[in-house]
Order: C-alpha cells, then structure tokens, then sequence
C-alpha cells in the first residue's frame, strides 16, 4: 500500500504513451478515469474505500517487474503505466474465468442477466468460454430476509457489501468469514440474514452487489437492475467538513 | 464449384426409443415395453432455488415449448404467492398458451397427417413425406407454415425474440401488450384464419377413404383427462380438472386442478424412467388414462367460439366408437388451431387487454403451489414446495407423456401381439409401433432429452430374459 | 451486400451443439447492413420464409466431423423431413417449391468436440469458432 499524503503536489506521467498530470493523492484509476481511460474493475466502485481484492485493474508500470493494482497504487512523478497490454488482457481473462469457475453462476436463469457487471466484464475481456474445472461447491441460497435473498452461488467476493454496509450505512452487518477459496460473505458472526440484529435492511448491499448474489425479493430472471446513484452522493455529503 | 455434402451437419443429440417385446415360451408376446432411458433430473436442479427462478427455469426443460412450462411453472408459483393474477394478466398469459397450442398442433399436422392423407396411406414411405407434399398440394403446404409462424410470431410479439421467453412471472406478466403489437397481432388473424379454414375444407372430405385405417387405429377404451371451463366446455389455461369415461362422460365430479393428487398416482417401473400416473380409483395399471387434443374435445361440452363449435358439432356426428379412433387426433388438433385463432382474436379484441396492470407482487403466503395447464399434447402438472424462505425444498412435475405413458405401451403392447407369432420382428410391426407413438406425439426431449427424430431400437427378449432379436432402425 | 439471412442452429445448454448460435452472435454484434441473423434450436418448417425473403442464407450449426466444412448447398427435395427435424436442404426446397425463391446457400459446419449437458464451449469449440468467424468473413466479403 502506498503511504498516505498529507498533501499533494503536482506530477507527470504517462499512461498508455499519453502525458498526463495529476495530483499525487491520486491513484492510477482514478487519473486514467479522467483521461477517459476505462480499467477494468469489479471490487472498485466509486464511493467506497479500494481494497485492490478483484486484481483485475492491474497495470503494468515501468521498472516494475511486478503488476500494480490501479485502484490502490497511487501515481509518482515520472511513472509510466500501460493499461491494456497483451499480458494485462491474457491476465485478466484468466481472472474472469477463475470468478466463473469458482462459483455457480448460470446466467440463463438469473436475476442479473443482462444487467451483470460480471457479465460485462466477460464480455469486455474477451472471455468466450472457461477453460478452468468449474469448482461447483454446494452452496445454500440465505432467503432469511424479508425484502433481500443472498445466493453465495453468484458472489464473487468484491466485498462492495461489506464495505458499504460499514462506510456508508455504519452498521457493518456483512463481513468475510474463512479463507482462499472457502472464504464467504456472512451477516452478523454467521446468522441467517432474516435473524441479524444490525441489519438495518437500508439495501445499499443490494444495491451495490455486481451480480445477482444480492438481489429483491421477488424479481424474476433479468429483471434486477442495480441503482448505485446514491452511493457518490452519500460520500460527498458525509464528507462535508464539520 | 459444389460439390454434393455428404455429411449432414445437423447434429443432435439423439436419443433412441427403445421398445423391448417379452416373448412367452410358445412365441407369443407377453408384453412390449416403451423405455425411456434418458434421465434430465430437473426436479433434483431446482432445489435450493429461490420459488421465482423456476418459470425460467422450467421453461429450459424444452427448447421446443418452453412457453407450456413457462405457464405451468408461473401458475404453481401464483399459488405459492396466494394472489389473483390481475385479469389482464391473466388473459395475456392465456394469448401466449394459444399461440403455442396453434403453432405446435400446425406443425404436427403438417408433418404427421397431412402426407398420410393427401398422398394416401399406401405410397411408399419415400413419396409419403413433406418434400412430395409440398410438390403436390403447396396450398397445403403453405397453410401449415403460416399456422405455424402465426402462432411463433405471437410468441415473440409478447415475450421477445428469444428461444426462452422469460416474460410469464410469477404473479403475472413482467410487461403489458402495446397498442402497436395488438394490431400487429390483428393484422394476422385473417390469413391464419383463412389457412386453417382452408385445411379443414379438404381435411374433412379425405376422411371417407380412410375408414379402414380408422377402424385399425381404433383404440382401447381409456379413462380421458384434462381440464375444462366451470361449464364443462374447452379449456387450456385455467378451470377444473375432469375425469371422463371413454365416451366422454365425466366420470366423476369436475374437481380444482390442485386436488390432482387425490386422483392421480404416479406408478415407477425399474426399466423407464419415465413414471406411470394413473387414476388412483382404478388402481395401477387398470387406472390407464389419456390426454392430449383428441381427450379434450372427447370430453368437453363445447368449445365456446362459434366456428370451433360449428366444427365440433360435425366431428360430433361421429360415433362414440369411432371418436375414440387415434386416427381423429388430426381433427382435434385441426379444431383446437381454429379454436386458438378465434380465441385470440376475441380476446385482443377487448380494449382491456392494453390494460398495464398484468402483475401482482406478494409474498410467499403458502408453502405449497399446484400449477395445472394444458399444453399442446395434454395436461400439464407443476407441483412445488418451499421453506419458509422461499426455497424451493421438493418438486415434481407430470407432463402429457407421462400421463399417456400406460396408453402407449398398452398400445405397443397390442400391436406386437397382432404382428408377432414366433420368434421373429417383423418389418410391419416397426411401422405400427412408430405410428402407435406417434399418435401420442411424445416429446421426448420434454420428458428427457432424446432430440430430434424417432429413431427406433427393438429388442425381442425370451422368458429368461435373453435376447433373442435385435432389429433398429436410424 | 447481398440481403443475407444467417441462421445458427443448436442448444446454448449442450456445450459445443451452441457453436452455430455463437457465430450467430459473434457476427450479430458487427452490425452488418444487410445481415438478418436468426438462432433456433432446431430447423423448423416456417424459416422457409424467411430464407425466401433473402438473396443468400447461410447456415451455421455444430458437427461431429474433424474438419470445418463450408460449402454451397441446393435444395434437396428428396430429403426427408421427419419428425420436428428439418435439414437445410430441406427447407431450401420448400423456399424453392412454396415461394419461388432460390437464394444463394452455403452451409459453415463447425466441427463440435464435447456435447454434455453444460453451457459454454470446449475449448476446441472455441477454437473452431474463430476459424468459423474467419470462414464467414470470407463469404460474407465475397460479393
């Protein structure tokens, strides 16, 4: 992690072959964001904390031998960053295809079909087909609540719920629980969601989730479309200075 | 420059019906055996699921109909829901229902009946067919393809362009008819119309030179089943479930679709693994029943619209026994297309149906949901149960060929005894054995996944159950 | 370019049989004037309308043969159209005898590797789907 700035100063650097400046409190991301320069991403979202989980923002940068997560690497004088070489793209359609295989997801006959950040990101890194052993574990769908349903078959462990339940709506309901491969979302220390007793049932997790892990009650295939406009807004205004 | 494909590069994956003839010691049968061997699992796939995933994934039991599971599927989940579909919704869902009965019954009549009667039943197999058909009585060609494409492009007005529509939801619809694909819906009818007008006016006559084949397709008298209006007339979305004897009387009181269970049981061979239903009063296997068009129209009072009904009355003018001939499958299904048709139309008609209220949202409210449908082959029958979150915990579905699956090896069972003295198959049987399944135009694909054609496998087998004769037939 | 009608064949849910419906898509997502794109599960009687309605027709569905085929096909009145079970030949000549329309055919048969119950495709599939993309930019720039 890079360490943090107290205050910032004005660099140059180069991304993709471009000259750009920007400040030094910003990362990679969100510099190629304004020069109109789309990373991948699943784990970041504007408006919540970046954790670099996903990987798939990695970029190369020059003299590194190692790739660098964008959301979390913040820019320096003189760096050059290449955002989509052969290596990046073959990397992360491996990683695409390892959040395919690791879970269930058939997106025929789910909730966020056509609407998936998921899906697009398939899309978006060529990924045709997954040529990794699907893992298939058995996992039990947590209908508990009264307005949400989590399936674990879908969740790819962005963390986007965890962080916005406790960023945002301050109530830190979902966490992560075991590790590698075995690690899982849970509410509360692993209560049934309907039986948590912090979940202010607000549905920023809903909201936030890129798949259909946590959708509405109710709705039925594809028609789960996500509303994530409140989240900068929300940021914005709690950050107003007291 | 071409050269001949050899190849057939349409590839399916086919699966074989096979029959098994059990020989008695003195060369005569004792029983012929339908196996369906394919297994799908479907009811073992949905659980763990949400209740509301299940119309789409029901619907992927068959790329074929999907729109007869979507309906099934829905309506149990309206059950697990405990609401009133809105009526709009209700009547929308009733248009995709008849659209898929219209385009399913054209295509099995343009394919089974029409070269049978237009070419005759005695030119050999090679002229018998489409190809010749469609040489000798375009007319009649080109009516079968527009019944058929009426029907599918209703389909795909309402629930889009996609193999699986997903557009029947629980509760309801998930979007209303706009004003532009009623009158694109409209605008088809008359030339549907005219179509299956037209096929009946030659349909009818034909009839008179087939009288032998009729007698020797005359079937064994079997229980019917399927659903009816409050009034006892034709229905294929909704209503009561009627037991009917095989004159067409009810044999008992109409009762709710839901009740099904106390009527039906479903009997398991260990050498199918397609399950045995049966009418519980009459135990197994005495319980043998049929569904499908020709059970419908047997048993109903009347259609409801005024051609279908003028029809019905001259199909009517047939006597009991010769109604109860598989042959007249091609009249039923001729009857229920004008009948789809006319029902369409009466009910786009309506201004209501651009009604945009076609969905009622709820929650679960029962732990157990019945949906009861007719598809175009007979009763269809949805039966979940879900926890107390939605789950769904058991299901189990009876479809058409399952209920027809005693009257299909009743009727294999019948032939092989009428062809077969001694240890030999005999090319005629193959024939008759085809044309007994195909009465019933099983899909198999529905009750497991056998695509394609009817390839046949035939195994004679003597009492100690070794095999005596193999033939097949690609 | 000529008005063309593409049609892909098979099931999404039997891994390689989807190869015709996913060269569908590939070429669907190009945005081609011209090209009409249609994906079925199997080949039903009433395409013949359609396919009367082009100058060309092009049919692209899965096979259990090594080797990629693209040829020109012709209406075969003497094939057998059996069951729900239509060849391409078939409905050609339907198109031929019903509506007097005799569009140019080609037939791209994609060579198939694995057919079980799954979705997506083998990895040979997928390899035979590129070659099958670059076979149908070559007919399709052929005029």
């Amino acid at each position: 992690m890079p360490e943090t700035l107290t205050s910032s100063e004005v660099v140059t650097l180069t991304i993709n072959g471009q000259e750009v400046s920007a400040r030094t409190d910003e990362t990679i991301m969100e510099v190629a964001e304004e020069q109109g320069i789309r990373i991948p991403a699943l784990c970041h979202i504007s408006g919540l904390s970046d954790i670099g989980a996903c990987r798939l923002c990695v970029v190369e940068i020059q003299g590194s031998p190692k790739l660098q997560p964008a959301c979390v690497t913040r820019v320096s004088e003189g760096m050059t960053v290449s955002t989509h070489t052969d290596r990046l793209r073959a990397h992360r359609r491996t990683i695409v295809e390892m959040l395919f295989a690791e879970r269930n997801h058939v997106c025929s006959v789910c909730v966020s079909n056509g609407h998936c950040d998921l899906q697009n990101l398939a899309v978006e890194c060529g990924m045709q087909e997954v040529t990794l052993p699907y893992l298939a574990p058995k996992l039990q769908v947590d209908a508990s609540h009264k307005r949400f349903v989590m399936d674990p078959n879908r969740c790819v462990m962005c963390t986007r719920c965890v962080r916005v339940c406790d960023e945002i709506e301050g109530a830190h309901t979902w966490d992560i629980m075991g590790r590698g491969v075995d690690s899982r979302v849970i509410t509360d220390l692993g209560k049934p969601w309907g039986e948590s007793d912090t979940c202010t049932s607000c549905g920023k997790c809903v909201q936030v989730c890129p798949t259909g892990a946590l959708f509405e009650k109710g709705v039925s295939v594809a028609e789960m479309t996500k509303r994530r406009q409140f989240l900068p807004y929300l940021k914005t205004m709690r950050e107003v200075p007291k | 420059m071409s050269k001949t494909v050899t190849i057939d590069p349409v590839t399916r994956i086919e699966g074989h019906a096979k029959i098994t003839i059990m020989m008695n010691d003195d060369g005569t049968v004792d029983e012929a055996r339908l196996h369906i061997t394919q297994f799908r699992g479907f009811e073992r796939i949905c659980e763990g699921r949400p209740f509301y995933e299940m119309p789409s994934l029901m619907a992927r039991i068959c790329g074929i109909c999907p729109v007869s599971h979507l309906v099934a599927s829905a309506k149990a989940c309206d059950a697990l829901l405990a609401v009133a579909v809105p009526e709009t919704g209700a009547r929308l869902r009733r248009i995709m229902n008849l659209a898929q009965i219209v385009q399913s019954h054209s295509l099995s009549f343009f394919h089974l009946s029409a070269p049978d009667l237009l070419l005759g039943m005695d030119a050999s197999p090679a002229s018998r067919n489409i190809m010749a058909l469609v040489s000798s009585h375009p007319q009649a060609a080109k009516d079968g393809i527009a019944l058929r494409r009426f029907g599918q492009h209703i389909i795909e007005l309402l629930g889009g362009k996609r193999i699986h529509p997903a557009w029947i939801v629980p509760g309801g619809v998930s979007a209303p008819l706009t004003q532009e694909h009623r009158d694109e819906i409209l605008a088809t009818i008359p030339e549907a119309m005219e179509a299956v007008q037209r096929t009946l006016a030659w349909f009818k006559p034909s009839l008179k030179k087939f009288r032998e084949e009729i007698g020797v397709f005359a079937n064994f008298p079997t229980l019917l089943m399927g659903l009816v209006t409050p009034s006892g007339d034709l229905e294929h979305y909704d209503g009561r479930l009627r037991f009917a004897k095989p004159d067409g009387t009810p044999r008992m009181e109409d009762v709710a679709p839901e009740r099904f269970n106390e009527f039906i049981g479903e009997a398991v061979e260990d050498w199918t693994y397609l399950k045995f239903p049966y009418f519980l009063q009459d135990g197994y296997p005495d319980g043998i029943y049929r569904v499908g068009p020709l059970a419908r129209l047997n048993m109903v009072g009347r259609c409801g619209t005024p051609l279908a009904d003028a029809e019905l009355e001259e199909y009517r003018q047939l006597s009991v026994e010769e109604r109860m001939s598989s042959f007249h499958y091609h009249w039923a299904r001729l009857i229920e297309v004008l009948y789809g048709i006319e029902r369409i139309k009466e009910i786009v008609s309506d201004p209501d149906i651009l009604d945009t209220h076609v969905r009622a949202h709820a929650e679960p409210n029962r732990s157990e949901g019945i949906g009861v449908s007719e598809a175009p082959r007979g009763t269809l029958m949805h039966h979940y149960k879900i926890d107390e979150n939605g789950l769904i915990t058991w299901s189990n579905l009876i479809i058409a060929t399952g209920h027809n699956n005693l009257a299909m090896n009743k009727g294999i069972t019948q032939a092989a005894k009428h062809y077969i003295s001694g240890f030999d198959i005999p090319e005629p049987l193959l024939n008759r054995v085809e044309a007994v399944i195909r009465t019933y135009d099983p899909c198999l694909s529905c009750s497991t996944h056998a695509f394609g054609q009817m390839p046949i496998r035939m195994q004679m087998v003597d009492s100690k159950g070794m095999v005596v004769k193999e033939v097949s037939r690609q | 370019m000529k008005r063309t009608l593409l049609v892909g064949c098979g099931s999404p849910l039997r891994e390689d049989d989807a190869l015709g419906p996913a060269l569908v898509e590939l070429a669907a997502t190009k945005g081609l004037s011209g090209l009409t794109t249609k994906v079925v599960h199997q080949l039903t009687p009433e395409l013949a309308i359609d396919i009367a309605a082009s100058e060309r027709v092009i049919f692209a569905d899965a096979s259990m043969h090594r080797e990629m085929l693209v040829d020109r096909i012709k209406p075969d009145a003497g094939a057998s159209a059996e069951s729900h079970l239509y060849t391409p030949g078939a409905l050609l000549a339907l198109a031929d005898t019903l509506y007097n329309a005799q569009p140019e055919a080609w037939i791209i048969a994609i060579p198939g590797h694995s057919f079980e119950l799954r979705q997506g495709l083998s990895v040979v599939g997928t390899c035979a789907l590129q070659q099958a993309a670059v076979a149908l930019g070559n007919l399709l720039a052929a005029d």
